[in-house]
């Protein structure tokens, strides 16, 4: 599985860093974890073009995770769009409900090619991998679930906007590469956020074997703060999350 | 990669208590007042074919650019068919500049008093109230009355 970090940042506007994004590929699939603002864009650089993803997995509905969805859904009613394969898009317990009421108002799902909005299952597979996912303590305005990726005895965790919890930790358990939350440093935690101390406990505490802290809100002093902070908990390898980061499961 | 190491000591019962229990509290917090609020939603499924179908297709577009749309488009599906080019300068060495290069012993080095850098981590593993100085430096510049989560997500 190869993982293009699109949007390493979060809703505060940054020229360094995209709202959240993700692209997971195999050789044959084309996955989006989240379309923050900006997103749309950073795949047309990243030359996959939205009309070639296979699947989109929102993990809660803070603009800075769907900021792009609207856009994305518009796009997909371009006329003669080359696409006849289905479209699907997966969310927390509150995605219908927040598709029909923000998103349909505003831009009118496809017709001319199978699409899907539906609530994303404890587990399922599609495609061939195993698709996992948990509730997250994040917001108590709306649902966030986190998602684990596995294909071919490998595997991939992204934590979506969380805070301390049991069940990150199981789900993120051995995980070969763990993209995790890691909005400030211990000193500026916010709530329903993780700190880099939390977020290398977390990644100790579930075996991880590669920690990608992302979501960075901007910090006094330079982000490599994060990793020390991490790095006293964690002892795996720890890579700082940048825009168009590409590793390789 | 400058670090490839894939294995990861597994953790001890002190390490398995190191999430403090005043963050868990926390997010117990948290989570009832998320789980009461959930309650009342229903999860549901909504295959949106069957709610859309009558809509014309291509009625979010004037008939005008239709046609400069469609040569667009295909011009992209020739560059999708041809080997991926990024748009953008691609960093090979990334991945190797962000890896967190990791003193020799950082355990032994946070013993030492000497270095301020490593008083100060330290400090950060051993504090639960930040300083005046980890304050200024960690916290983001938000008034009380906005910092709230659901302000910035
Ligand atoms: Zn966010
Ligand atoms: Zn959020």
């Amino acid at each position: 599985m190869h993982v293009t970090i699109l949007g390493s940042g979060t809703g505060i506007p940054s020229v360094e860093r995209c709202s959240a994004g993700y692209l997971l590929e195999t050789a044959k699939i084309n996955y989006l974890i989240d379309c923050g603002t900006g997103v749309l864009r950073q795949l047309e650089k990243n030359r996959t073009s939205f009309s070639n993803l296979d699947a989109i997995f929102i993990t809660h509905t803070h603009s800075d995770h769907i900021g792009d969805l609207t856009a994305l859904v518009h796009a997909c009613r371009l006329p003669d769009l080359p696409r006849t394969k289905p479209l699907h898009i997966y969310g927390p317990g509150d995605f219908i409900e927040f598709f029909t009421t923000i998103v349909q108002p505003v831009a009118k799902p496809p017709t001319s090619f199978p699409f899907f909005v539906e609530v994303a299952p404890h587990e399922w597979q599609r495609d061939g991998l195993k698709i996992k996912t948990c509730n997250t303590v994040h917001s108590d305005r709306m649902k966030s679930i986190a998602y684990r990726f596995e294909n071919n005895a490998k595997s991939v965790v992204f934590s979506g906007d969380c805070d301390v919890d049991d069940e990150i930790i199981d789900l993120a358990v051995k995980t070969d590469l763990f993209i995790c939350d890691c909005s400030t440093l211990a000193a500026g935690k916010i709530p329903g956020h993780l700190s880099a101390k939390e977020v290398g406990e977390i990644a100790q505490q579930a075996q991880v074997k590669h920690l990608v802290p992302s979501h960075f809100y901007p910090i006094e002093g330079p982000d490599s703060l994060r990793a020390e902070e991490c790095a006293i908990h964690y002892k795996g390898t720890i890579t700082l999350a940048q825009d168009f980061l590409k590793i390789t499961v | 990669m400058a670090e490839t190491t894939a294995q990861v000591p597994s953790s001890t019962t002190s390490e398995k208590q190191a999430i403090s229990a005043k963050a868990m509290e926390r997010s117990k917090e948290l989570k009832a007042k998320r789980d009461e609020i959930n309650k009342s939603q229903e999860n549901r499924g909504v295959d949106f074919n069957r709610v859309v179908e009558n809509n014309p297709k291509t009625s979010d577009f004037p008939n005008s650019t239709k046609v400069k749309i469609s040569r667009e488009l295909s011009s992209l599906m020739e560059e999708k068919n041809s080997p991926k080019k990024p748009d953008y300068q691609v960093d090979d060495k990334a991945v190797e500049r962000n890896t967190f290069k990791k003193p020799e012993s950082v355990e032994a080095k946070t013993e030492s008093t000497s270095d301020p850098f490593f008083q100060r981590l330290a400090s950060l593993q051993t504090e639960e109230k930040p300083t005046a100085q980890d304050n200024l430096r960690g916290r983001i510049q938000l008034t009380p009355t906005t910092r709230n989560i659901d302000v910035v997500g």
